[in-house]
């Protein structure tokens, strides 16, 4: 399908949008407000510390969010899918974009602009509502986050991503759940705070425990429960 | 470069009725606002610094100041045919679709464009 004629009302990631309970007279009406475009791999949608002026539905594809800090330190903050929405909390918070996205493969993304987004906000309450719970969904993440980056040791942060990894992109195949999402190691190293030479240790010691397969950079989940027990989650 | 890009320069009077609906703001990076075969997400007009035009490594143009481009593509969904870089410290005029669909800006940006 062209990104001419991605309309809202057969989107694929329909659904998992905020836009998703709208009518379809509404949808339509978003749809030709919206400019879809494809971004290739590497390609930048936003760039932190630049102005704001609308947001990002990813439609197909991932987007990686990083910030920077203040040595130069590159950080992964967090990884958008299908269905996600990017740029929305300094839409309604700042005037400048907090992060950088920039897509890890290509990528289908739909951009609406601030004014139309605030006027729908307003206007239907379906939106507001299930921006609301999008918000507080990614709140809720941060936060766990935070609480693993103290309560946790890398191994089971590493453990903790692979099998969030497989809740977000785990498809099922015959050697295990097949993470189908293409992160380098300095990436995912990245993501759980530490240096890609030990998350390629520890990566290898999950692997001699049975939980994970690996066929070139292809991750499978092979013992799903006991990768859970080894992240030490509660639930 | 600009031919085949739909492009107006603003006197004071038009970019004032531009101002009304929105602010130009600071880019303090480098971006790329729009990629090659992008529909650009709006209307862009350089204030001050420095945007490109690029359709190759060697073939790129500086965007002259009030010269208000991408509004055509924008409305009508038409990929562009270059790059369009914004440098560090530059001010830039952003209109996005909901305000070119208004009809007064409609109209103005319609009656006026420059013809390639």
């Amino acid at each position: 399908m062209s990104e001419k004629s991605l309309r809202c009302e057969t989107c694929p990631s329909q659904g998992k949008g905020i836009f998703c309970d709208l009518e379809e007279t509404d949808l339509c009406d978003v749809s030709d407000h919206k400019i879809t475009n494809t971004y290739k791999k590497g390609q930048t949608l936003f760039v932190e510390g630049n102005p704001t002026f609308g947001i990002y539905c990813v439609n197909k594809g991932n987007i990686k969010i990083t910030q920077v800090s203040s040595d130069g330190k590159e950080s992964i903050i967090r990884i958008a899918s299908p269905g996600d929405i990017i740029g929305h909390r300094s839409l309604f918070t700042q005037k400048h974009f907090q992060a950088t996205a920039k897509a890890l493969d290509e990528t289908h993304v739909c951009f609406i602009d601030k004014d139309y987004i605030l006027k729908l906000v307003k206007e239907k309450p379906s939106v507001a509502g299930n921006l609301i719970e999008k918000l507080s969904r990614d709140l809720g993440a941060a936060e766990h986050r935070i609480s693993s980056f103290h309560q946790k040791n890398v191994r089971e942060r590493l453990a903790e991503l692979l099998l969030l990894l497989k809740e977000s992109h785990g498809e099922e195949s015959s050697q295990g759940i097949f993470l189908n999402i293409k992160l380098t190691r300095d990436e995912m190293a990245s993501i759980i705070g530490t240096a890609p030479e030990t998350l390629i240790r520890f990566m290898s010691e999950i692997k001699s425990l049975g939980y994970i397969e690996q066929e070139g950079k292809k991750i499978f989940i092979t013992d799903e429960k006991g990768l859970l027990d080894f992240s030490g989650a509660k639930y | 470069m600009l031919k085949n890009l739909s492009h107006l320069y603003l006197g004071p009077d038009q970019l004032n009725l531009l101002k009304d609906f929105k602010e130009p703001v600071i880019y303090n990076h480098e971006e790329y606002l729009v990629y090659k075969k992008h529909i650009p997400q709006g209307a862009f007009c350089l204030i001050e610094g420095e945007v490109l035009l690029r359709k190759s490594k060697t073939n790129m143009i500086k965007l002259t100041p009030y010269c208000l481009i991408g509004f055509k593509e924008c409305l009508e969904n038409i990929p562009l045919k270059y790059d369009i870089i914004v440098e560090p410290g530059s001010k830039v005029l952003v209109i996005p679709k909901f305000h070119l669909k208004q009809n007064k800006i409609y109209n103005l940006l319609m009656d006026n464009q420059a013809t390639s």
